[in-house]
């Protein structure tokens, strides 16, 4: 293994180490209402950030002695050695598009640019053809979630249809 | 009324039109989630949560069991004909189905796959339909002690057993402590974690975590990690048929399949990683034809097939008596539960006793209905691998943002789902398994206020926490999880050093 990956694993522990530092801040910092009786609200915290930084340094240590974790597989054959960070961000990028659009232009707005946008760093080139089984899906999925469930979806630039 | 007589009630609830509509789609949509990659019964049923506002509880809980259920016999399909075992439970019927499969007996592979799954589905629901009321008759004595014993001892099995490494699998549920920590303390009021902002004081919800973690983590993981090419499916030839010497070699594997998931199933340990793998190896040990093992047996196959629907059955009894999940999918259900004000528990079987049997009921008929869906019509659901691979995570992609945001309808969860999404793929990256985070996060807050409790009635007290027999023999169970592994690993090395 490379020093390159002993990094990342390193920074992976780190955090939650740090995760489990942020518990502790938080909770000593904590205001704690006077009622709270023998066993207040902060017990568990501690408990809970103790086990975490415990439990990263652990791995630190592991880590340093050369014990590394193995990446998981898929079910889509081989793994690569090195992060695609390029699909990656692209993947990431269009999943933060949604949370942006789905109140200010709607359900079927959000969820077509979102469909669109994985699946063109997944691979599908034939942009045409995309955007239209992307508007489909997503017109299916509006109206058998609205209509045939009754879950709400924001209508956004469809209100009144 | 005896446990036969509410049996017969029950099937009188489960057979009207309506649960039995509901039952159907819950086994079509449970096979379909099990046949695709990428997406299981967990992210399944979290996606349709929200119908709980407008469906009846019976209704619901049918479907959602149905597709508990039709998730194992879509999986067993995938890892015959794909050779990408998708859960844990499918990697044993992989490593003997799929060489089948090369072998043209693709078709024997994925009848006693399903047989074996209907028989150990009847048997293990069988078992259930009797033990989990037993065994909530005798849970109404167990202290908040004994309760927060039980879920320690849960915490560890799952931490330490599940994924190569301990440590790793501590984090996990490290991780899942915290995020449960976060919101106003229900007992004190006390804000834990919020950073001032006003939506966290609700906590976060289970059903984003879960769905992004699973959904969006493995589309991130995919899109970075995976080689871009397609899978090869091997064609089936012929009908999902079995010989007579198939059914000689398979109906003794089926039963003793049975015999190891159940009990494994009941007892938290891990998820159904352990029995199928036990019953792997039992099977290789005592078949006459040893050497076919690695080359396509049938007793590779119908063995961990049937100890992994067992094993799905008897994580329903700790959930249905206790309200303790064991594995990912019995926490959504459980979450599916609590939405109707239903808490699973020792009162469970007294305060919605229709409900429950209806619900067990329903297992039995929905293992039926899997066994005459799956069987004769496998090769409708193999044509669903040729969905393109984008279209596939983009659809997964938009169920789980589409899911993260009808939970609460709040934007904020979308963050959320995001941010958890990328510790999802963090923690594929660094091979950290994800369903401790999971049981982590349910069952913190659940572990904290049986903590509390028992404290509050001791004044404080710690021993108050071992003080009853159950607590002593759960922690001697707890020692015994934790140490075992230690001391075996340290006698390997010590007799490796003496060679």
């Amino acid at each position: 293994m490379n020093n390159k990956s002993i990094k990342g694993e390193l920074a992976f522990a780190g955090s939650l180490l740090i995760l489990g530092l942020i518990v502790v801040f938080d909770t000593a910092t904590m205001l704690v209402p006077p009622a709270s009786g023998t066993i207040g609200p902060q017990i568990f915290p501690y408990l809970v950030s103790g086990f975490l930084i415990l439990v990263s340094l652990g791995i630190i240590i592991q880590i340093l002695r050369g014990n590394l974790g193995q990446p998981e597989g898929t079910e889509f054959g081989d793994t690569i050695e090195k992060t695609d960070f390029k699909t990656l961000l692209i993947v990431a990028g269009t999943m933060a598009t949604y949370p942006l659009l789905i109140e200010r232009a709607g359900f079927v707005v959000a969820s077509t640019v979102a469909f669109f946008g994985v699946s063109f760093a997944f691979g599908a080139k034939n942009t045409p053809k995309n955007l239209l089984v992307s508007l489909i899906f997503s017109l299916i999925v509006y109206f058998s979630f609205t209509r045939g469930l009754n879950v709400n979806l924001p209508s956004g630039i469809l209100r009144g249809i | 009324m005896g446990n036969i007589e509410s049996l017969i009630n029950g099937f009188a609830g489960a057979l009207t039109l309506t649960n039995l509509t509901f039952g159907l789609i819950g086994t079509i949509l449970g096979t379909l989630v099990g046949v695709l990659p990428g997406i299981g019964p967990a992210l399944a049923i979290a996606l349709l949560l929200p119908i709980t506002y407008t469906v009846s509880p019976a209704s619901a809980l049918i479907m959602f069991a149905a597709i508990y259920y039709g998730a194992m016999y879509g999986g067993s399909t995938t890892s015959i004909l794909l050779n990408t075992p998708g859960e844990s439970g499918s990697v044993m019927t992989a490593l003997e189905g799929h060489q089948m499969a090369k072998r043209g007996r693709a078709g024997a592979a994925l009848a006693t796959a399903a047989i074996g799954s209907f028989v150990a589905g009847t048997i293990a629901t069988l078992i259930l339909a009797f033990a989990a009321p037993s065994l909530a008759g005798w849970a109404i004595a167990v202290t908040a002690a004994d309760y927060f014993a039980l879920m320690l001892v849960a915490f560890t099995t799952v931490g330490t057993l599940l994924g190569r490494s301990m440590l790793r699998g501590l984090a996990s549920l490290g991780v899942g402590l915290t995020l449960g920590l976060v919101g106003s303390d229900l007992q004190s009021g006390a804000v834990r974690l919020t950073f001032g902002n006003l939506h966290a004081i609700d906590g976060i919800e289970t059903v984003t975590v879960i769905v992004s973690l699973f959904a969006i983590g493995e589309a991130l993981y995919i899109a970075g990690r995976a080689k871009n090419t397609g899978w090869s499916i091997i064609p089936m030839k012929g009908k999902a048929l079995m010989t007579r010497q198939d059914w000689k070699r398979s109906w003794r594997p089926w039963l003793r399949g049975t015999a190891i998931g159940f009990p494994l199933g009941v007892i938290p340990a891990g998820g159904s990683e352990i029995p199928t793998f036990l019953s792997y190896a039992t099977e290789k040990k005592l078949s006459k034809n040893k050497d076919e093992f690695g080359k396509g047996a049938i007793e590779g196959v119908a063995g961990p097939e049937a100890a992994n629907n067992a094993n799905a059955a008897g994580a329903l009894v700790p959930l249905l008596a206790l309200g303790l999940p064991t594995s990912a999918t019995a926490a959504v259900v459980l979450v599916a539960f609590q939405s109707y004000n239903i808490q699973p528990g020792p009162l469970l079987f007294v305060t919605n006793a229709d409900i429950v049997w209806t619900l067990i009921a329903s297992l039995f008929i929905g293992n039926t209905l899997l066994l005459l869906l799956n069987l004769p019509f496998v090769r409708v659901w193999v044509r669903l691998l040729k969905i393109p691979r984008p279209y596939l995570f983009s659809g997964i992609t938009c169920f789980a943002l589409m899911g993260a945001y009808v939970a609460n309808n709040a934007i904020f969860d979308l963050w959320i789902a995001l941010g958890v999404g990328i510790i999802g793929f963090a923690f594929r990256r660094f091979g950290v398994p994800i369903t401790p985070l999971i049981i982590g996060l349910i069952l913190g807050p659940m572990a904290e206020l049986q903590m509390r409790r028992s404290l509050q009635i001791s004044s404080g007290d710690v021993s108050a926490l071992y003080g009853t027999t159950l607590s002593k023999v759960l922690y001697l169970i707890l020692i015994m999880v934790v140490i075992a592994p230690l001391v075996w690993n340290f006698k390997k090395k010590f007799a490796n050093k003496n060679k």
